[in-house]
């Protein structure tokens, strides 16, 4: 995004979000992700480039009939009731949290931990790349300890680091793993697979976080009608346009657009969504804090699991990346 | 008699009238004849090699506007660990894409050889087969087998190992040679002149000395062609590690190839992978200059 802006590829969007009050219609954490400093590196702040046509959100499935079984009725509402839950899994014999780290999804992981403790809008300070933020905060931290204290006392697959994101969805479509951190992305293959055993919730904490990002249409420099896009953008939050990115698999900015099916996974997903909204709990990837990051925190997480590096090695890694960019 | 003793004289005569136009001519035909060939070659990889080192030169995202950068993309290469590590990586593939082929290609030729069974069109199609599949269908079926639910029975998959990853993706590019080698090297021992092997027997040399002196010697230029060929393929390797691992664990299996794609695709460093890509092409362009030398005819 930055890129784009900074070479002047895309056109301003201040003017079209004064007349249309997209600042008013959208929650600020959905918008915050496309505006761009005038540095074209810092992202949060500044003109707006992009308009959002659906999200995607980041939290944690669970196998509801295996979590009956383990006596876990309610999603967890702690980080310490997540572990505790995870530890029964492990007692009785089940994997307790699936994961494929082949391409680097645990970085999934220690950013909902960093972000439950740190806060959303805190966290959300590095993703954009503001000045002076660091990667070594307290959560950082407990997140990257909690990832590889869970593949210690295995509660990950062995093999994690060898498997990738799809093959880790179809084992716990499969019934291995009560637990999964993936994106709404994957809920169609989970629900065909586990049926109504497929749940969902927000990441466990104070207040709902997630992570995720929206598909978002900018309108070229070169533009002749820019008029016409921007009222194609502001088309894209309307019922319409909502029901559609719903259909498609994405969530709507106004949660009460999307209608899933009862009792359905998408049901779920659509309650945290609304949760994380309400919190203003959303918070960009991490993995595209910098364009080389996703490439980073795959290696850094795979050293991580794999007994390479530590935890504190792990931050220094992951926010000298980050420097490159933004330091 | 009298056509052979004039014909000479005219044809002397000629030469010292016009000596130079025909000359020339006679030197720019051939270069007409592979004119084409050289065309195309010009077009498709030495302006592009060309290209690609103007790049190298600088700090580009591939679309805005570039900054002089001199050398500073090569002095990344030899200084950042992770793109220094990626080239011996590379380089550390010449034992699975040519020694380990080239070595299994003779024994399994010279037996061959030895031996006619009925069965050699069965086994030398079985072969070759790794040879004509697509080498990104050969990541995924690979990948497979060395998963947790591949037909190996691995405890965990392989590809997830810091330590088994690297030979594991070798080991693949070894599958996938030892048909070519082995093609290569048997066509060259039906070349070795019998009688070569009679002397050797008569003066009472087994079966393993038979090998070392008079069959690897024989297939001198094969193994030449075998090496280069493979050699190329292990410095230039990309679809099998990016199919596979993608570099990974880590960094373990990272080789040049993937971390130019990387560089260009997700970072937007165009100039530092066109460095990276001029170091690999030189280096292997060395590595050829010195296999060449070495199988020469002495």
């Amino acid at each position: 995004m930055g890129t784009t802006v900074k070479d002047g590829l895309v056109r301003s969007l201040a003017a079209y979000e004064k007349a249309y009050g997209w600042d008013k219609t959208y929650p600020s954490t959905q918008l915050a992700q496309w505006r761009v400093a005038a540095d074209g590196s810092t992202l949060g702040s500044g003109d707006l480039y992009a308009a959002p046509a659906g999200f995607s959100l980041v939290g944690v499935y669970y196998n509801k009939a295996k979590a009956a079984k383990l006596g876990i009725t309610a999603p967890p509402a702690t980080l310490a009731d997540f572990e505790t839950a995870l530890a029964k899994a492990k007692a009785a014999g089940e994997l307790p949290l699936q994961l494929g780290n082949a391409q680097g999804h645990a970085a999934f992981t220690v950013q909902l931990i960093g972000q439950s403790q740190d806060g959303a809008a805190n966290a959300a300070k590095w993703t954009f790349g503001q000045k002076g933020v660091s990667f070594d905060t307290a959560g950082n931290r407990a997140g990257a300890q909690k990832l590889l204290d869970w593949a210690q006392k295995g509660y990950l697959p062995k093999d994690a680091n060898g498997v990738d994101l799809q093959g880790a969805v179809t084992k716990f479509t499969q019934g291995e793993g009560v637990f999964f951190i993936d994106g709404n992305w994957d809920a169609a293959k989970i629900g065909d697979g586990l049926k109504a055993e497929a749940g969902f919730f927000a990441f466990p904490g104070a207040k709902a976080t997630a992570i995720g990002t929206s598909v978002a249409y900018a309108i070229s420099a070169k533009s002749k009608n820019p008029d016409a896009a921007a009222a194609f953008l502001d088309f894209l939050h309307s019922p319409e346009a909502s029901a559609e990115e719903f259909k498609a698999g994405f969530l709507p900015a106004d949660p009460a657009a999307a209608k899933p099916g009862t009792g359905t996974v998408m049901a779920d997903i659509v309650a945290a969504w609304t949760k994380v909204n309400t919190d203003d709990g959303l918070v960009g990837f991490n993995n595209n804090a910098t364009a080389t990051m996703n490439d980073k925190l795959t290696a850094a997480t795979q050293e991580l699991i794999g007994g390479k590096s530590d935890p504190a090695g792990f931050i220094t890694a992951v926010q000298d990346e980050w420097a490159k960019t933004h330091g | 008699m009298a056509d052979t003793a004039v014909l000479p004289a005219r044809r002397a005569g000629r030469e010292t009238a016009a000596p130079a136009p025909r000359r020339r001519r006679g030197r720019l035909t051939p270069l007409l004849y592979v004119l084409p060939a050289l065309l195309f070659y010009a077009a498709f990889v030495i302006v592009p090699w060309l290209h690609s080192l103007w790049i190298s030169l600088w700090e580009w995202n591939g679309i805005g506007v570039a900054t002089w950068a001199g050398l500073a993309n090569y002095i990344e290469v030899f200084t950042d660990a992770a793109l220094r590590s990626s080239l011996l990586h590379a380089f550390g593939f010449i034992v699975f894409y040519s020694v380990l082929p080239i070595g299994i290609g003779l024994v399994l030729a010279a037996l061959v050889a030895a031996t006619p069974w009925k069965a050699m069109p069965f086994i030398r199609t079985i072969l070759f087969l790794p040879q004509i599949l697509p080498l990104v269908a050969v990541g995924v079926i690979w990948k497979w087998i060395y998963s947790a639910d591949g037909p190996l029975g691995l405890d965990s998959s392989w590809l997830g190992d810091f330590t088994l990853a690297y030979p594991a993706v070798g080991l693949v590019g070894t599958w996938v040679s030892t048909g070519l080698c082995f093609l290569l090297l048997l066509s060259g021992i039906g070349k070795i002149e019998p009688s070569l092997y009679e002397a050797a027997r008569v003066e009472g040399c087994g079966p393993v000395r038979e090998f070392w002196h008079v069959t690897v010697p024989g297939l001198r230029k094969e193994i030449a062609v075998a090496a280069t060929v493979t050699i190329i393929a292990a410095l230039a390797s990309f679809d099998v590690v990016y199919v596979m691992t993608g570099g990974g664990p880590g960094y373990a299996t990272m080789v040049p190839g993937v971390q130019i794609y990387q560089l260009v695709f997700t970072a937007g460093r165009v100039g530092t992978a066109c460095a990276l890509a001029t170091v690999l092409s030189l280096l292997t362009c060395a590595v050829m200059y010195g296999l060449n030398r070495l199988t020469r005819e002495r």
